[in-house]
């Protein structure tokens, strides 16, 4: 049975990153972990532990799967990871659902907003 | 000394996850600066708790034993369980933590002379003076004047040597993880990967400039180049033996097949490659060595 994206939600921190890094071109975990130092602005320092630990489960969950590295590459040891197609839905709907977390948070705020008399 | 305690931590994890990912660990920490490392070595001190207490399924499990299997299999006995209880591996770490604080505390109360645990101790000698009454008359001041020379230690030598070699050749730095001028098995197992961190180019093989070779090419005639290159690789032990067609370069499959070359070198069979094993036999017979 194919599994559904909704089962996985929501992303603990650290997946949700890994996740992003990966939604472009495939990297190894140094570039995983450069990737989500940039995306946070140097606030969410992934150490190798807790990447690879994340990368373990998420590729068993069929989220991210590994793939060849670049041609220039090929004969290195590293190894590269990509974002499965599940591995895209589950970000999808975690993005969306983030987005209704946003819009709900937004709206709450304007209402406690103290009104001029 | 902080890359060996890293890959001590890396090699405490379970099998699996080390075999997959212990080699990226490495160089990652191999790029992290120096003011990072202790961030490195925290997380990876929750990883190890983390993957023995939290990630069972990743675990290899014991050899399953199917229960419709026939009780002897071509006459070899088989060894069956009835229960698959295992301990819970919280269980495991608080019993391990337990062992280490009794350890500690028995520890302690020898080290601080305490008189009232003495007794309860196993193995404990206790020195009785009545038993071999010892008649100081006897001694004379003659008995005393024997003098004992000693040698120069001859393995200081060969580390004496060894140390400006291991610096000046890349292959055996790289081989050499714990900087201990000696191959452990470990170390001789881990050579395919240590290996293609020198190459450089990413062409999949290690010419001899990469394993440690300077020489301008321009400087030297074509045909006297391919010579000295040849010979280089052939006059050092660990390249000879890893280049094992001969043809002055140290292949991919060469590399692949890393461990079990060096692991010619060994001599005394010990498992390990000591200096005077990997030091040119005509360097050890200039320094006196041989």
């Amino acid at each position: 049975m194919k599994p559904d994206p909704d089962d996985y939600l929501p992303l603990a921190p650290a997946t949700l990153h890994i996740l992003l890094s990966l939604a472009g071109e495939p990297m190894h975990g140094y570039g995983i972990m450069q990737e989500v130092l940039r995306q946070s602005d140097g606030r969410y320092n992934l150490g190798p532990g807790t990447l690879y630990d994340n990368l373990q489960r998420l590729m068993k969950r069929r989220m991210v799967e590994e793939v060849a590295g670049p041609a220039a590459e090929e004969s290195s040891r590293r190894r590269y990871y990509r974002l499965s197609q599940l591995g895209r839905g589950v970000l999808s709907q975690e993005i969306a659902r983030l987005e209704d977390v946003v819009h709900e948070g937004r709206a709450r705020l304007r209402a406690l907003k103290p009104r001029r008399a | 000394m902080l890359r060996w305690l890293y890959i001590q931590l890396i090699w405490l994890h379970p099998a699996p996850f080390r075999w997959r990912f212990g080699d990226d660990m490495l160089d990652d920490f191999d790029r992290s600066t120096l003011r990072a490392k202790p961030r490195y070595f925290a997380d990876a001190a929750a990883s190890l708790a983390r993957q023995w207490l939290l990630r069972p399924e990743f675990r290899p499990e014991s050899m399953p034993v199917a229960a419709d299997a026939p009780l002897e299999t071509l006459g070899a006995p088989l060894f069956q369980t009835f229960e698959t209880y295992k301990p819970h591996p919280a269980a495991l770490f608080q019993g391990g933590l337990l062992a280490i604080l009794s350890i500690s505390l028995v520890v302690l109360v020898i080290g601080k002379g305490g008189g009232v645990a003495r007794p309860f101790l196993i193995g404990v000698h206790f020195s009785s003076p009545s038993l071999l009454p010892i008649d100081r008359n006897s001694m004379t001041g003659s008995d005393l004047n024997t003098t004992v020379k000693l040698g120069p230690d001859p393995f200081e030598a060969w580390l004496k040597l060894a140390r400006p070699y291991f610096t000046s050749m890349p292959v055996l730095g790289a081989l050499d993880a714990d900087r201990d001028l000696t191959l452990s098995p470990w170390e001789i197992g881990n050579a395919p990967a240590a290996l293609r961190k020198l190459d450089i180019n990413y062409d999949g093989k290690l010419t001899p400039e990469e394993c440690g070779l300077h020489i301008d090419p321009n400087s030297v005639p074509p045909a006297l180049l391919a010579q000295l290159r040849q010979r280089f690789m052939s006059y050092h032990p660990a390249l000879a033996a890893l280049d094992t067609d001969h043809d002055g370069e140290i292949s991919s499959w060469e590399i692949e097949h890393a461990a079990r070359s060096l692991r010619k070198l060994d001599r005394n069979h010990d498992g390990y490659l000591t200096a005077d094993e990997l030091i040119p036999f005509e360097m050890a017979v200039h320094a006196g060595l041989r």
